[in-house]
């Protein structure tokens, strides 16, 4: 069974005097999906939120929100949720009261608010804190209050701008863990906007990666990852190395890539039609090569000698740079594989399969 | 923090305190004098010149007189001057920065040539001598206050908590009432302290805008010093800085200061 479409972006473009920062907009999101947008600072994400939320007006195309047209609805009207990064409680009432002021708008009896409220604050694990102000609560309960306050009235969409943002590395990912399980419990439909890969891809249903105003891809956290279908989205999201090149042959099994810097690489011949003679950027992530000492026997597609330039403990991996003739290449080891004992100058053998090569055509998509 | 015994921070403390009260050091124990004319420090000790107030009621007259007109001074004043702010703190508009610098004019142009021009302009729209005059004139030098300090309470203000409001479902005019106004209100309350107090104290301006019927507390108390400089001037002072010293303790007191003007800075 197809599942109700919930909002429509039909091809929405806004101007800020004549530069465009959202172009030809187009996405539709599933009741009770999870959709993040992503991308660095100024790429049009908070934009389209504010559209969304009804700040911004699109100077074309249309928004439907449950397949009611919204262009020129005040945000008053739309019946939404939105948390801000700076949490915006009313530092002027306290926090029931903040928690209740939507009901109060929609002329909820003093009980219900009450009962609302109690429950509302038991959801985010609050169950105590209604009398007391916001300026009383640290970071990460206030913006557990904002959530509360946005989801009391139970709107039909809830629009998170950032919220992650202010809080501190340990607090973020608790929260966010918290974001997931609310979203799981409620089902709300929810648009996330943020600059944090981590966050978009542990959280959502789908992602959409944009940059200068565009949509880069849409996809699932695994096919944004995996499956990146530019160079944009592949360097965005996840550390990748890099190594531009020229198409030297093809045979049945593999695309050979001669790198400007002299390396041979083999790819699998299903990522495009490749043609001898075409510029290409050959994409590795760090933690798809394996590094060996050089006396042990290896049997990947790929394999180099090179000298390890730097190795860094970070706990859960080790982050390696290896000299291979002029390429440096990144390398993030899970734990200690190789027999070798990791100092810097030693001799190690990078290896990985065509598979994990990633081709890209020069400056296309 | 613990000053030394002698310090020049503290020597300068102490002088500027010394010297911001001397007029009230002066004037309080001189309306207590027991002799027929002022003097300094008071010969005698008596009630007198108070109880001549009381025979003089047009003093009392004015005093009330004073206070409506300092009233309506400020609740005018303040109602404009935080629309204005508001305006000019949240739109980009043609003319914005000509109107801001408008808005505080009254400040940098002298105030004596305000009352003249406030007459020379009033007379000719018959309104010169009228309490409609004198109103409009005060109001127009309670402005600026008014506008100035919204204006800082808006430069710290966080709009998107008007944002949140709107999400919730709020209405303009709710966000303004429930979010606005009650995180402005100290700003708006001081605005409308500074206004009453320039209107109350006023002088200059008054001087031209005045008719026998409408004279305030302060022009009273000028004209009945070129007349005689007798005591009771004294007396008459020392009730208004009376009435200043219940107006700031209960307002400390209902209130406090402190919140008032936003000394302790309430962190969000």
């Amino acid at each position: 069974m197809k599942k109700q479409i919930d909002v429509q972006l039909k091809n929405v473009q806004k101007r800020f005097q004549n530069q465009v920062v959202v172009k030809n907009f187009d996405l539709e999101i599933e009741q009770g999906e999870f959709i993040s947008l992503l991308g660095p600072s100024g790429c049009g994400k908070t934009t389209t939120l504010n559209m969304i939320a009804g700040f911004l007006d699109p100077d074309e195309g249309e928004l439907l929100i449950k397949g009611k047209r919204m262009n020129g609805v005040p945000p008053y009207k739309r019946e939404l949720g939105m948390v801000f990064q700076t949490y915006s409680l009313f530092p002027h009432m306290t926090v029931g009261e903040n928690i209740g002021y939507g009901l109060k708008l929609r002329k909820v009896s003093k009980q219900e608010q009450a009962e609302r409220i109690q429950k509302v604050l038991e959801l985010v694990k609050l169950p105590h804190v209604a009398d007391r102000y916001p300026k009383q609560l640290s970071g990460g309960q206030r913006q557990r209050i904002a959530i509360a306050r946005a989801l009391i009235v139970e709107p039909s969409l809830l629009l998170l701008d950032e919220p992650l943002s202010n809080l501190d590395a340990k607090l973020r990912e608790e929260l966010r863990d918290e974001l997931k399980r609310l979203h799981q419990e409620i089902g709300v439909t929810t648009i996330f906007v943020t600059h944090d890969q981590e966050e978009a891809l542990s959280l959502s249903d789908r992602i959409v990666v944009m940059n200068y105003g565009n949509i880069e891809q849409i996809g699932t956290p695994y096919e944004i990852y995996n499956q990146p279908k530019s160079e944009f989205v592949h360097t965005f999201i996840g550390k990748t190395n890099r190594l531009p090149g020229v198409v030297s042959s093809i045979d049945n099994m593999h695309v050979h890539v001669r790198t400007e810097n002299g390396l041979m690489i083999k790819a699998t011949q299903s990522t495009g039609n490749w043609t001898v003679g075409q510029s290409v950027t050959a994409f590795i992530r760090p933690e798809k090569i394996k590094l060996t000492t050089q006396s042990e026997k290896d049997t990947s597609d790929n394999s180099v000698n090179g000298t390890l330039d730097i190795a860094s403990f970070l706990g859960a991996f080790t982050e390696c740079k290896v000299s291979v003739g002029s390429t440096l290449l990144d390398v993030r080891m899970q734990e200690k594989v190789w027999t070798g004992n990791g100092q810097d100058g030693e001799t190690v053998t990078c290896s990985w399969s065509a598979e994990d090569v990633f081709l890209m055509a020069e400056g296309g998509k | 923090m613990r000053l030394p015994r002698f310090s020049l921070l503290g020597f300068l403390t102490l002088m500027i305190l010394i010297f911001v009260n001397a007029p009230f050091l002066i004037i309080v124990p001189s309306s207590f004098t027991s002799a027929g004319y002022l003097s300094f420090p008071p010969e005698g000790f008596s009630f007198d010149w108070y109880l001549k107030i009381l025979d003089r009621p047009e003093f009392i007259d004015a005093f009330f007189f004073s206070l409506q007109l300092a009233a309506i001074t400020a609740i005018v004043s303040t109602l404009l001057g935080t629309l204005a702010a508001l305006a000019l703190a949240k739109y980009k508009f043609k003319g914005r920065d000509a109107i801001n610098a408008l808005m505080l004019s009254p400040l940098t142009v002298p105030s004596l040539i305000i009352g003249i021009a406030a007459l020379l302009f009033f007379t000719r729209i018959n309104l010169g001598g009228s309490f409609l005059g004198l109103l409009l004139s005060h109001i127009l030098i309670s402005i600026p206050y008014v506008v100035r300090l919204v204006l800082t309470g808006l430069t710290s203000f966080d709009y998107t908590l008007e944002k949140a409001g709107y999400m919730l479902g709020a209405r303009p005019l709710n966000v303004f009432w429930d979010i606005t106004l009650p995180m402005l209100r100290p700003a708006i309350l001081s605005g409308m302290i500074f206004s009453f107090l320039t209107s109350f104290d006023n002088v200059t301006v008054s001087l031209f805008m005045v008719a026998p019927d409408t004279t305030t507390l302060p022009l009273m108390i000028f004209n009945y010093m070129q007349e005689s400089l007798d005591p009771m001037v004294a007396s008459v002072s020392s009730v208004v800085i009376l009435f200043s010293l219940v107006f700031i303790f209960l307002l400390e007191k209902v209130y406090g200061l402190d919140r008032l003007f936003g000394l302790n800075a309430q962190q969000h």
